[in-house]
């Protein structure tokens, strides 16, 4: 029971210094709804960093310290408290979209929670680490380094395996049924992102509900079929989907703290994050070009996050000598061809039910301007899958064939929600290609930047709320 | 209205119920498969825990556990088999053991410095073995002085 009630308790107590955290940062009414997944998110990468400050000091965990470290975090982001803070809030304007998400959530949940569709890297690589640095009472490094443990991975960053360790601390035991509810709340935080992100593309209640219907059964269609409880790439998927909206709207000076949970989760979620902050960063030199001067604060807070996870990860990484030369290695064409016969294969696979393909979607994406900086990030991060199948030494079609299908659940369900949103969006060329540009506020157009005449007769669009 | 409005309803409504019966399918198909799962005997690497093949290697190794020291190395000696059997045996082995350093008995990589061998359901071979324990699924051997390489 407690057991059971552990990762619900750790759970709760990192949104809560989440929710913090994200206070401090400037909310529009229409970011509301993604202010739960946020907080969680803010938890988990505060909750990283700090063991991590424990790592670089050579200490290890313990419940007292770990409280201690949690109350003089909570009392630093809350000291000085914003004046205006916005509340997260529940879905409202339930549908049928809902019901079914809710179906196929219960449904993944439920057999989760009976340890029988784990993934089978539970054992060999996240439970695995997870079960040593809860022993060990932090990251063992020592361990990590190894020679024989090139199998576990020990050069990817640690978030998940942390979640598990403190997890089983608070619990006082490594129960592995009870740690895939880790997995469980990342699918529900991405549906609620998903959910919300449709909020903000389309005002037509049946393509919400369409939306997030579509983006939750597959998922959990391939989560059962394709044994996806306790994986870790739930978490660059709600990376993604989390940053979607802001790649969406007119680029504004938030810190995109959802990039480092991705930085922090996987290896590959590094580069995702580096794709996110750059197209990021472009954006806003591109908006602001008609301003006096480029707000360089801005720039500092967009990147920081990321930065402060990925610095500490490498130069552990690099210094207890673990990345691996498996990862990647010379650009060899020959591998090509077993590229293509691996990933018509992988895309067969039954376990996506020939939705697989749509990890192609930011190709046509990026014909939309409204949609290009999504796809460009998504595109970027497909791109770098192929690099990496092109070096990897290793047995190129099996590694193509064992990882693809995986590897496209970081990236389907932003790009399925992104699409259907772009389906259902009524046309709106001129507010589009404005606010995109910059060009509406550099000659001072202020009304069309607030989206006040240029949506439908009657008053402003959700699009255009979305939007700003 | 966007443009095609009742096409891409078309589109959706088939997508969603296409997707809906694909989850309906994955979920019949995982319970099918828990219903079989002692059944026929798979290939370690598709073994799930709760089975009866982990299970046995669960009890093997808790044995094993009680009589090696925290933090020993113990190295995993299986039958080779298809579908990288040897090292799958190894990779559940580790996990079992998280509290020591779990290697893999390779020959053509030996040279590791080891304190322990479980030979599962396979007899250990060499110089300085010291049989321990004997369980129905494995053995233990402790490994002598004289086999231990320099660290």
């Amino acid at each position: 029971m407690i057991s059971s009630a552990a990762p619900l308790l750790v759970m709760a107590i990192l949104a809560g210094l989440g929710s913090r955290i994200v206070a401090r940062f400037a909310w529009g009414e229409e970011r509301r709804p993604l202010r739960l997944a946020f907080s969680l998110i803010a938890g988990c990468v505060a909750f990283h960093l700090a063991v991590t400050a424990l790592a670089l000091a050579r200490i290890r965990w313990s419940p007292a310290l770990l409280a201690l470290a949690g109350l003089a975090a909570l009392a630093a982001v809350s000291w000085r408290r914003p004046a205006r803070s916005v509340r997260a809030a529940f879905p409202s304007d339930l549908g049928w979209g809902d019901g079914a998400a809710l179906f196929a959530w219960l449904a993944f949940a439920l057999l989760s929670a009976s340890f029988w569709i784990s993934t089978p890297d539970f054992l060999y690589h996240w439970g695995l680490k997870g079960q040593r640095y809860f022993l060990e009472r932090g990251v063992d490094y020592a361990y990590l380094a190894q020679p024989w443990n090139w199998a576990i991975h020990p050069d990817y960053p640690n978030l998940l395996p942390e979640l598990y360790a403190v997890t089983a601390l608070v619990a006082k035991a490594f129960e592995p049924a009870s740690q895939m509810l880790w997995t469980s709340a990342f699918f529900a935080l991405l549906l609620l992102v998903c959910r919300a992100t449709l909020g903000t593309l389309t005002g037509l209640r049946f393509f919400r509900q369409a939306g997030l219907a579509l983006v939750a059964l597959p998922l959990a269609a391939f989560g059962i079929g394709h044994q996806m409880a306790g994986a870790a790439d739930w978490m660059p998927a709600l990376a993604l989907a989390a940053a979607a909206p802001a790649l969406l709207r007119r680029p504004d000076r938030d810190g995109d703290l959802e990039v480092s949970l991705a930085a922090a989760s996987k290896i590959e979620g590094v580069p995702l994050a580096f794709f996110l902050l750059a197209v990021q960063a472009l954006r806003r030199i591109l908006f602001e070009r008609g301003a006096r001067r480029i707000d360089l604060r801005s720039f500092a807070l967009l990147g920081l996050p990321s930065l402060l996870v990925v610095l500490p990860w490498w130069w552990l990484a690099k210094g207890h000598h673990l990345f691996q030369e498996a990862n990647s290695g010379v650009v060899d064409p020959a591998r090509a061809p077993l590229i293509g016969s691996g990933l018509l294969e992988a895309l067969a696979l039954p376990a996506w039910y020939g939705l697989s393909w749509l990890v192609f979607l930011p190709l046509p994406l990026l014909l939309p301007r409204r949609t290009r900086a999504f796809a460009t990030v998504a595109a970027l991060q497909l791109a770098f899958f192929f690099f990496v199948y092109l070096t990897a030494p290793v047995d190129t079609r099996y590694y193509v064939v064992s990882s693809f299908p995986r590897l496209s659940l970081q990236l389907i369900p932003a790009l399925l929600t992104v699409a259907v949103g772009w389906m259902g969006a009524e046309r709106q060329p001129d507010l589009g290609r404005r606010i995109e540009t910059g060009a509406g506020i550099a000659r001072g157009e202020r009304g069309v930047e607030e989206g006040r005449g240029a949506g439908p007769a009657g008053g402003e669009s959700r699009l255009a709320r979305g939007l700003r | 209205m966007p443009p095609f409005f009742e096409l891409k309803r078309g589109i959706l409504a088939a997508g969603v119920a296409w997707c809906g019966f694909g989850l309906l399918a994955a979920l019949h198909g995982s319970i099918a498969r828990y219903d079989l799962r002692n059944d026929r005997p798979t290939a370690p690497a598709l073994w799930r825990l709760g089975t009866r093949a982990p299970a046995r290697l669960q009890g093997c190794l808790a044995a094993v556990e009680r009589r090696v020291p925290k933090g020993a190395r113990v190295s995993i000696l299986s039958l080779p088999g298809p579908a990288e059997a040897e090292f799958y045996r190894w990779r559940w082995a580790a996990y079992l053991l998280p509290e020591h350093d779990v290697l893999l008995e390779d020959p053509p990589k030996a040279g590791y410095p080891r304190d322990y061998v479980v030979g599962l359901q396979r007899k250990a071979e060499g110089e300085g073995l010291e049989l321990v324990y004997e369980h129905p699924g494995c053995r233990l051997y402790r490994v002598g002085a004289g086999r231990r390489p320099a660290p």
